[in-house]
């Protein structure tokens, strides 16, 4: 089942949403993309779909700094909620923070796959999502 | 809080001064008493040395007296003995004693004379005719003769102890008075110059930590808010160049122009704050809060109508504060016109000014029923550049990082305390 992955996108900045939606498009790599605009949005979805695991994303490219709920909180509701998640979600974070404490903080949360500096490569893009397909 | 350099100068060359000036007298004073007590103690060892010489020679006598000899090596010894004896009785009567002693001495000394004699006429007869010619009188004398020598120098020696005892105890109060006077010296100096200068010192070392948290933070912000929009940038000029299509252009163009212009904005921002650090062209002036209200009411008056807003205030505690007028204009405005935008849609809003006077310094409380901030997730962020905490159109993130920048560039502090759907109250302390 090629495309099958729900990729999420957890960004406030729309034009970097824009540029990703855009890459992928035109790699034609997905069609399924959820886009959310803070970690509270993305929760509440996830939330929401909780018992639908097809609804709910394979792969999360999650920024750090955003209003409302930033990166970090939204991990820290995930890894409460993520035993009731009936499937395996990779979470990337994605952010132009060059501050060692925020990769330092990112590194230690194990459910984070691997920190990424903005902007992220399309060669980077597209073989985290074959690598996601590969494994579902 | 600052002091002049020179002035530092010359308080830390007094400081030092005076502790070596203080230890010196300290250890000349100490060295002086020492050998006072040195002095006292070879005396009183001369002059139990005499005790013992006095019987030696009454000893030789009898031995020469008994043995009727006239050998030469034992009138030798009698000689050596005598003549030691003899110099150490000069030397003792010759010591100056200071005051009280030298009459009670004296006396001593005249009493013991006559004995002193004997003792050395007896021994000089000796010497001069052999044992033979004294020897049926001769020992009961000369045993007579040493017992009362032997008896009043015995209190010569106690006189000399006790005064040696009472130049102790001398020595003692004088190191004591002086270990408290240098004491005194030293608390007197840590109060007046030490205290201020490590006062300065923390002063500026607790301005220093924050202005270089306030760099930091501020690296991290131009990193981050610089960072993305000039991303942004990047990845539509490569959009714009791919795409043939006149209408996508546009359309892209136009996130350009957006771009750009969200960028200068951060840029004023950080310019702004950045000039408010340096700090260089702030002018202090008696402000009276409630003036600073009014002409901030007057500035937000289409808001504060729109809002049906109503804004008391209380000022008695502390009217008045000496202060950058433009920064206290503008934290109020911050701090008025963020209550009236983040107010709650269920109810009139209404903003409460409290000042109060804390520990000699003055405290603003800024409270409102609005909407509130989630303070558990937002506390660290609450001041940051472009922060924003509310999906709100004019929800911008810069206010309160001025804010924050002026208060704590004029050595303040700033904090919030908030609840959901209650309010927030926003703590200044000048």
């Amino acid at each position: 089942m090629k495309n099958s992955v729900v990729i999420s996108i957890v960004d406030d900045d729309d034009i970097y949403r824009y540029s990703v939606l855009r890459t992928l498009k035109e790699e034609k790599l997905t069609k399924k993309i959820l886009v959310f605009s803070d970690g509270e949005e993305a929760l509440d979805f996830m939330l929401d779909n909780i018992a639908n695991s097809q609804k709910l994303p394979d792969v999360i490219f999650l920024d750090i700094n955003m209003p409302i709920m930033d990166g970090f909180q939204f991990m820290e509701e995930y890894v409460k909620i993520k035993p009731k998640v009936g499937k395996k979600i990779t979470v990337y974070m994605i952010s132009s923070s060059v501050n060692p404490v925020d990769i330092e903080r990112s590194k230690s949360i194990s459910e984070i796959s691997d920190y990424i500096i903005k902007p992220i490569e399309t060669e980077k893009l597209v073989a985290i999502i074959k690598e996601v397909e590969a494994a579902s | 809080m600052t002091l002049k350099k020179g002035k530092h100068e010359i308080r830390y060359i007094v400081f030092i001064i005076t502790v070596v000036v203080t230890i010196s007298a300290n250890l000349a004073i100490f060295q002086y008493n020492l050998s006072l007590q040195d002095r006292d103690a070879e005396i009183i060892n001369i002059a139990g040395r005499q005790r013992m010489l006095s019987q030696n020679i009454s000893k030789q006598i009898l031995l020469i007296s008994y043995a009727n000899s006239d050998s030469i090596s034992q009138l030798k010894l009698l000689g050596t003995i005598t003549k030691e004896f003899t110099a150490a009785h000069k030397m003792l009567t010759s010591i100056q004693l200071p005051a009280p002693y030298d009459a009670s001495f004296d006396k001593l000394y005249q009493s013991i004379a006559p004995h002193f004699n004997s003792i050395v006429n007896t021994s000089s007869k000796t010497l001069q005719h052999g044992g033979t010619k004294f020897k049926k009188n001769l020992p009961s004398e000369i045993v007579k003769v040493d017992q009362k020598f032997l008896a009043t120098m015995e209190i010569i020696l106690r006189e000399y102890q006790h005064k040696a005892e009472n130049t102790l105890k001398r020595t003692k109060r004088i190191v004591l008075i002086l270990s408290l006077i240098s004491i005194l010296i030293l608390l007197v100096e840590s109060i007046f110059i030490v205290l201020p200068f490590v006062k300065t010192l923390n002063y500026q070392n607790a301005k220093l930590m924050s202005t270089n948290h306030r760099l930091s933070d501020f690296a991290h912000i131009a990193s981050h808010n610089l960072r993305s929009p000039v991303m942004n940038l990047n990845s539509l000029i490569h959009f714009i160049d791919r795409t043939d299509d006149k209408a996508e252009k546009e359309a892209l163009k136009t996130k350009v122009k957006t771009t750009l212009a969200n960028l200068n904005n951060t840029m004023n921002a950080l310019l702004n704050a950045l000039s408010i650090q340096s700090n260089e062209s702030s002018t202090i002036e008696e402000l009276y809060f409630e003036d600073i209200l009014t002409f901030t009411k007057e500035t937000l008056s289409a808001q504060i109508l729109k809002s049906d807003a109503i804004i008391t205030m209380n000022f008695a505690e502390a009217p008045i504060l000496k202060y950058d007028r433009l920064y206290l204009e503008s934290i109020f405005q911050n701090l008025l016109s963020n209550a009236l935008k983040y107010r709650s849609s269920d109810r009139i809003p209404e903003v409460h000014f409290l000042t109060k006077m804390k520990n000699k310094k003055i405290h603003l409380y800024v409270s409102d029923n609005g909407l509130g901030i989630n303070m558990k997730r937002n506390e660290s962020k609450l001041f940051g550049l472009n922060k924003v905490f509310h999906k709100h159109p004019e929800a911008k993130g810069v206010g309160l990082f001025m804010t924050r920048a002026q208060i704590e560039s004029m050595g303040g502090i700033i904090t919030a305390e908030s609840t959901v759907d209650k309010g927030t109250t926003f703590k200044i302390i000048f």
